[in-house]
This record gives C-alpha cells, structure tokens and sequence, in this order.
C-alpha cells in the first residue's frame, strides 16, 4: 500500500490549487466546435419541418435547400443531413446570394446573420418554405420564425402566408407551433387597443 | 480590470468547507456530454419535440463533461440500435463491443472478460441510472437474464479504467445502463417476449414502463421479470457425470427502477432480485443428482441527489446512497428427500455520502473537486465464519482538471483515498485530447486502485479458521492498476469513421481465487498481470442500405505471476503465450441495420470469436474459434400505432458457444444456447 508522504499532501494540494487558479483566470476561448453544434441542431431543424410540409409538386432528383449563408455553413448543413431524404429523394444544400435565382429552391434559410430578409423573401416566390431567425424576418411575414426562449430553440408558423404560398403545413407541426413571448404580449397589447 | 477577490475567495472558502467536510461522485453522472447529440444517427434523427429540449449554448459545467467523456474509450450503444438488433440481455449488447467477451465463473454463473482480463473480483463497475448493482461481496456481476434491455436510452461503455471517478470497481471499465426519463416516455410502454432453443424454452420475460414530465416535475417506472435457460445442450463434468441442461440452469430475474425528479432534485429507488441455479455445481463434478445450487443475488438501493447551480461558473453538488444487498445467498435444494437449505447468506449495508464543486469557465476549462465518505456494514446471516468483519470505511478527496489549448486539452485528476483497513492511496489520471476537423487523438495514462472487499475479507478469515492444514494465509493487500492507452480517429467522409486504439493494462498484487487440496478456498494476491492490444472500430451508413459497424480486437498477455489464468499443460508449458484461459485474442464483429421501409427493419450480426483454452478438472481443453450469426427483424405500428413486433433467429449457424471459466477453476466449460427463434412485441400508449 502506498503510504502518503507530507511532500506527496503538498504536492497534491499545489495541483489542485494550480488549476483552480487557471480555471478562474485563464483566458477563455471560444470553441469553434460549439457553432458547429448549433448548426448541427438548426439543420435537424430544418429537415424536420420539410418532413411535416407538403409541397403541391413532387421533387424531382433532390430536395434542394438553399441557405443564405458562406459556404462552409451550407456545407456544414449538407454534412450533418448527408444520409437523410425527404420525399425519398436526397438532401441539397447550397449557398446563395441575394441576385440570384431561387426558383429551384423548396427551402430558403436566412440566418440571424442576414440582417435584412426583405430581398430574400422578395425573390421566394411560390412554393419555397422559408425559414429565417431575425426580427425582421418575423415582420417581413417569412413563413417559419426561429427564435430562441430560454436557451432552447422554438419557432412559430405564420400559417395564412404559408397557405398563401401554396404550402401546407400537417397539424404535428402546427401544434408546436408558439408565439414569442415578448410578440405574443404586443400581439395582445395591440389586441386589446383595438 | 478591476478584480472582485471577495467573491472568490469566497467561492474558495465554501470548496474549502466542502472538502473538509467530507467523491466517488460520478459515478452517478453520465459518462456522455450532451446524450441528446450522441444519439445513433446523431440529431438529425430527433423528432421536433426532443429538438425543443435540447439547450442551444452549453454551459461550462457541461462543456467541462464533454472534455471529460472526451477523455476516455467510450462506446455507446442506444436503445434504437438495442431494439433494431432485438438484443435479448445485456450481453447481446456488449458482445458487439470491442475487447468484451463472456466466459463462466462458477455455479451457472457467466462473467465478462474485457481486453484480455476478467473483470470479476472487482474489476468492472456496472450501474443502472448510477446506482452500483455490482454486488459488493465479492464484485462479481453475473450475465444472462439479469439486466433490462428495453426502454433503455443507451448504455455507456468505458473501456478502460474508471476508478478516479467511478470508485473501487471500476479497475478495467465501466457500463452505465441510463434507461428512459419520464419527458422521453411521455406514456408507456408495454411488452414481452417469448424464446425457444432447438429442444426447450429459452426464456420469457414481460416488462412496463411508463413516465411522464409536468414542467419542474418528472416521474419513470420501469419494472420486468425475466425466466431464461442458459441452455438445451448436455453439461458433462470432469468426472464422466453429465446432465440435460433442458430444465435445468434456469435464472429468474425482477426489476424495479422508480425515479422522481423535482427542479435539480432527484430521488430514485431501485430493486434487483437474481436467482441462478446451478446443476453443474461449483468445481468439476456437477451437483445432480443429489442437488442443485441456488445463488440468489438482491440489491435494494435508494439515492437523492441535488445539484445547485451557485452561479454561471460554479455548481454544487450533493448525494446520499444508500443499498442493501445480499449478495451470493447460496440455498441447497436437495433431490434426495431433505428439506432445502440455505448454506450461505450475507448482509450488506452500503452509504455514500458525495459533496463536489464544479468550477468551470465557457472555453471548457473546469475544476471538479469532491469528497466522499462511504462505508459497508457487513453481517454473516449464515455462515461457517464465527469472526467478525470490521465496518469498512473509505474516505476520498478528489479533484480533476482541464486546461485547453490550441493542440490539446490536458486533463490531471489525482484521487486520495483513505482506509479503514488497507491505509492509503494517491491515483493520477492523466490526458492529452483534442479533436480537430475530422481528426483526433487522445492520450492517457489512469492508475487505479482496488480494496478487497468485505467477502474477500470473510472468505480469507474463514479459510484460517477451518482449513484442515491449518495454514494461514496473509490478508489480501489491493490491487494497483496502471493503463496506458492512444486512440486516433479519421472521418473519411460524413458517414464513414473509422478509430483505433492501443492500450497497455498492469494489475499489481492482482487478487487469485485459489484453492488447497481440499478444494478450500482463499483469496491471495500475485503480483502482475498484464495484457496489451489494439481494438479498432468502422462505421458506415448509407442513406438506403442502412448502418454497418464493424470492429476487430486484439489482446496479447504479456505477464501472470501466477500462471492461474494461462493455458498450461500437464507436462507445464504454456501452449499459448499471449492468451489467457477463456478469452479470445482475435475477435471481430459486424452488424448492419437495413430500413426496408419507414416500419420495419431487418438488422444482422456476425461474430467471430477466436479459439480458446479452458480446463475441465486438470485437463487443458482447446475450443475451436466460433462463427455467430442472428438477425433480427423489426416492425413498428402494425395494425395500430404504436404496437410493435419482431421476430429473431439466434446463432443462426447453431455454433454452440461454451462459456469457458476465465480462470484455473476446474469448472467445465458451460454450453451456451442452440439456435433460438424468439418474438418480442411491446404497445406504446
């Protein structure tokens, strides 16, 4: 048996001293794997509504998502879906830029980091889900409003433009669907004024 | 910067109090960072409502977790791939993972090897939601019927040693069993299933399970019993004797696991009843037809633990555990006309009190450092042994910490423990870890340490109180542990990955289970034990034909003093160096799940476990290697949502596996089972 010596209770109590010290005064770095985490989840995300959103046309040779984002996100995207399908056909991801055409997409996805959506939705035209995090996306009337509460992510389907776009949304995913509480008090504010 | 010293000197002065006052701590937590994202086919997979749940920024504490999970050998297996496979115990699971083999002890019972070294006698901690059911006697886990499969969310496998912060039984690994949370549930679940080998039942088991969330409250109910044989072949002792072993061997098996969790406060009750009989009896002649042998094995264990979030940096925590086990009841019941009688039986008292500060910081780096006070009251109920044994008693301080760099993590724990009995003991654990884009590397080097236990203890003290030579043997010294392994993993592309590991393990003063001419036994130590090997793991999925994973062991003894665990001869020599008695060197195996539909799923398995060397009384037997194959086929939502059913063929190639004893204990090796066709159905409400 290993007999503890008064150098070996000194010893430990310097290591163990040591990293308390570090863990309270190192400098934090940001982990770039923790982004990526948060892409993970927000592409689940996005595969998961496409499969409770029935489009009024078939996809032809894959379900294309288009992502205004860098490449390396859209990539990212591709990745973390790679063996999934939707209608039976595999998943797509691109990058697109505000001038182009989005005709070919069933999926537009603006993230927080596009500040103005305006232009996007303006050029998603009939038949493309869209789905975008910023406030301004939320009053542009895009269709799914991602949002985070309480570290959690939610989102809300603005339901009369997705029919209007010629979507349909099936009733799993509706129920789920919530309001953000900060909206949904001004929507009552605003309700109770009228 | 203006520096607020007040708080941390404060922070400092309530860890002071905390470890002053009194951490085997994790051996509650999980073992995984984050299970949401560790689930088979990883997040994509979740539905809507389980994406809700899952938290967008990690808080430090939990980033601290994943480093440290990071820092070991993990396997995972999910409840999902239990249920593709159609896995009927615990060792269907394990069996697919690499360096775990099974052999027999004694009596019926079947251990487990890993990495060329059995884990009985204390050397593998098995925990069901963090409760220890490794029964405290001796540290032997029995296999075959006892462990629930259904409604598992995965099991955690650590290979490798735990013992920093799993505690005394964690020498050479670790499987955490986390069965399903009430949100999970959210209903329940009810089920079955029904086998048969080629000449007589196999087994038949029910089970419910059911839970529920209500904002800050979460309650979960999982019960099952379970009848099985371990087979329908011939037993034949080392002395010409042999029976059918239809009717015969039989185990039974009843679980209960309640758990209610309010806010960050969890209660959790849980009760184990195992019964093995035994015909083949306890050495190489078989019991029948006088008797057969009954080791009955119950724990009763009740935990509450609190976590207090003190602020973003740091969290206490704090838990109480207690278990009553009786562990290895032996009952004779006699073929001859005599009213069966208990030989044997023991009472276990088992408390640990655990107090932890977590301090982390959001780039990952983080201090645990903990105390615990355990203690075990042990009674003979029954029992030749006229002595006492002493209250054993282990105080331990721990601390574990990670500092993160640009190329690695480093993590240093050390564990300080104090005994009642066996004096003191300092254990380092040391990593180096990081994962890049598609790469990364670990490398570590863990001591662990292991106390005899109170049966050890009992066994010895008996020995010298009745063996006919009227020796004495030492007191058992404990076992010292040292593991030096290196992983590297690859993803070649977004679904094909591919890691590899070496790992060198050395038992010190390893605990031998021995005999005198009398067939009288006593626990003495020996002193090394050491095995090196690679183990490396693929897998593979595609979007239509479905996920393979495929794995290949390698283990080489180097050293035993002892010679109790080598392939010796009559003449002495050791027929095969680098293998110890029952455990293959070459193993490789391979499973793959095929989605025929949204519904149903045809899932197979092919194992290949190398030959083997085991004694039948004091003759060395060679067992040819062995090919298994079963396949399984799965369909959900027949008829109604919800209703499940599947269908199994087991050891399709009817290759009869024999549990060979893991070490010189002239037992015969046990036939496994034949061919099995098994049904399982279950209904979700």
């Amino acid at each position: 048996v290993c007999q503890i010596n008064r150098f070996q209770v000194i010893f430990l109590a310097f290591v163990l001293n040591l990293f308390f010290m570090l863990s309270l005064f190192a400098p934090v770095q940001a982990e770039e794997s923790m982004s990526k985490r948060l892409v993970a989840i927000k592409a689940a995300y996005l595969y998961r509504f496409s499969l409770f959103i029935d489009w009024p046309e078939p996809v032809l040779d894959s379900f294309l998502m288009c992502v205004v984002a860098d490449t390396e996100t859209s990539n990212f995207i591709q990745l973390s879906l790679y063996n999934q399908v939707i209608q039976s056909k595999p998943i797509r991801v691109i990058s697109v830029l505000k001038e182009e055409d989005l005709t070919a997409c069933q999926l537009l996805y603006i993230p927080s980091t596009v500040k103005e959506s305006t232009p996007f939705l303006v050029k998603a035209k009939q038949n493309i889900l869209t789905i975008g995090e910023t406030t301004d996306f939320y009053h542009a009337q895009g269709m799914i409003y991602l949002y985070e509460q309480d570290n959690k992510l939610r989102f809300f389907i603005n339901y009369l433009k997705l029919k209007k776009s010629g979507l349909t949304a099936r009733a799993q995913l509706m129920t789920l669907s919530q309001l953000p509480m900060e909206k949904n008090s001004d929507e009552k504010k605003s309700q109770t004024d009228k | 910067m203006k520096k607020n010293h007040k708080p941390i000197s404060k922070i400092f002065f309530i860890h002071l109090l905390l470890v002053l006052a009194s951490n085997t701590q994790a051996a509650q937590e999980s073992l995984v960072c984050t299970p949401e994202l560790k689930k088979a086919g990883g997040v994509e997979t979740f539905a809507l409502e389980d994406l809700m749940q899952i938290p967008m920024f990690l808080s430090a504490s939990q980033q601290g977790e994943c480093t440290r999970e990071a820092a070991s050998i993990v396997s995972t297996i999910t409840g999902e791939e239990l249920l593709n496979r159609g896995a009927r115990d615990l060792v269907d699971a394990l069996e697919l993972i690499p360096g775990i083999s099974f052999g027999s002890n004694m009596t019926n019972m079947v251990g487990m090897g890993m990495r060329g070294m059995q884990t009985d006698e204390g050397k593998l901690s098995i925990l069901l939601d963090g409760i220890i059911l490794t029964e405290q006697r001796f540290g032997i886990t029995g296999f075959g019927g006892h462990f629930p499969v259904d409604q598992i969310d995965r099991i955690e496998i650590v290979r490798g040693p735990g013992s920093i912060l799993y505690g005394n039984f964690a020498e050479l690994g670790v499987v955490n069993i986390i069965t399903k949370k009430g949100h999970q549930l959210d209903g329940g679940v009810i089920g079955g299933s029904y086998g048969r080998f080629e000449r007589g039942e196999a087994g038949k088991n029910t089970f419910l399970t059911a839970g529920k969330q209500w904002d800050d409250f979460e309650v979960s109910l999982y019960t099952k019993y379970n009848e099985s044989h371990r087979s329908d072949r011939f037993y034949h002792d080392a002395q010409g004797g042999s029976f059918d072993m239809v009717g015969y061997n039989q185990s039974e098996s009843i679980l209960g696991n309640f758990q209610f969790r309010y806010k960050d406060l969890n209660l959790h009750f849980l009760v184990d009843e195992y019964s093995v009989d035994s015909a083949d009896g306890f050495a190489d002649k078989m019991s029948l037809p006088s008797k057969e042998i009954r080791n009955q094995f119950s724990t009763y264990a009740f935990n509450l633990d609190y976590q207090h979030h003190l602020n973003k940096t740091v969290q206490l925590g704090a838990r109480f555990d207690y278990s009553q086990q009786t562990p290895w009841k032996r009952t004779n019941l006699y073929h001859d006309g005599r009213a069966n009688k208990v030989k044997e039986s023991v009472s276990i008292d088992y408390y640990t009190f655990d107090l932890k500060s977590t301090f982390s910081l959001e780039g990952g780096h983080y201090l645990v450092m903990g105390n615990s006070f355990q203690f075990q009251n042990y009674q003979p109920t029954v029992s030749n042994y006229t002595g006492e044994v002493p209250l054993l008693g282990d105080y331990t301080l721990n601390g574990e910490g990670v500092y993160k760099t640009k190329w690695a993590n480093v993590l240093l724990a050390l564990r300080f423990d104090w005994y009642t009995e066996y004096g003191t003991n300092l254990a380092p654990r040391f990593a180096l870890t990081k994962q890049f884009e598609k790469f990364h590397y670990k490398a570590m080097y863990s001591q662990a340490f292991h106390a005899p236990t109170g049966g050890n203890y009992q066994l010895n003290e008996e020995y010298n109180q009745t063996n006919e030579f009227n020796r004495e043997v030492s007191p058992l010294r404990p076992e010292t542990t040292h593991t030096y392994e290196i992983e590297l993993g690859y993803q070649f592309q977004p679904n094909l990955n591919v890691t590899a590991n070496i790992f060198y393990i050395e038992i010190q003063d390893y605990f031998l289970y021995s005999f005198d001419a009398n067939n009288d036994d006593f626990y003495a130590n020996s002193s090394k034990l050491s095995t090196w090997g690679l183990e490396a793991i693929l897998s593979y999925q595609h979007p239509r034909w479905g996920k393979i994973d495929m794995n290949y062991s390698l283990y080489q003894a180097i050293e035993d003093t002892s010679q109790d665990f080598k392939a010796v001869d009559t003449a002495g020599n050791i027929l095969e160096q680098t293998a110890n008695l029952g455990l293959p060197t070459h193993k490789v195996t391979a499973n793959h799940t095929f989605p025929i539909t949204d519904s149903i799923s045809f899932n197979h398995t092919l194992i290949f476990s190398g030959h083997r060397f085991g004694y039948s009384g004091s003759e060395l037997k060679h067992y040819k290697s062995v090919w298994i194959y079963n396949m399984y086929l799965r369909y959900q939502d027949v008829m109604v949502e919800g209703l499940e059913m599947g269908l199994g063929l087991y050891d399709v190639f009817n290759s009869q596996y024999q549990y060979v004893q893991l070490f010189n204990g002239t037992h015969p090796a046990l036939p496994g089972n034949t061919r099995e066709v098994r049904f399982k159905f279950s209904y979700r409400f």
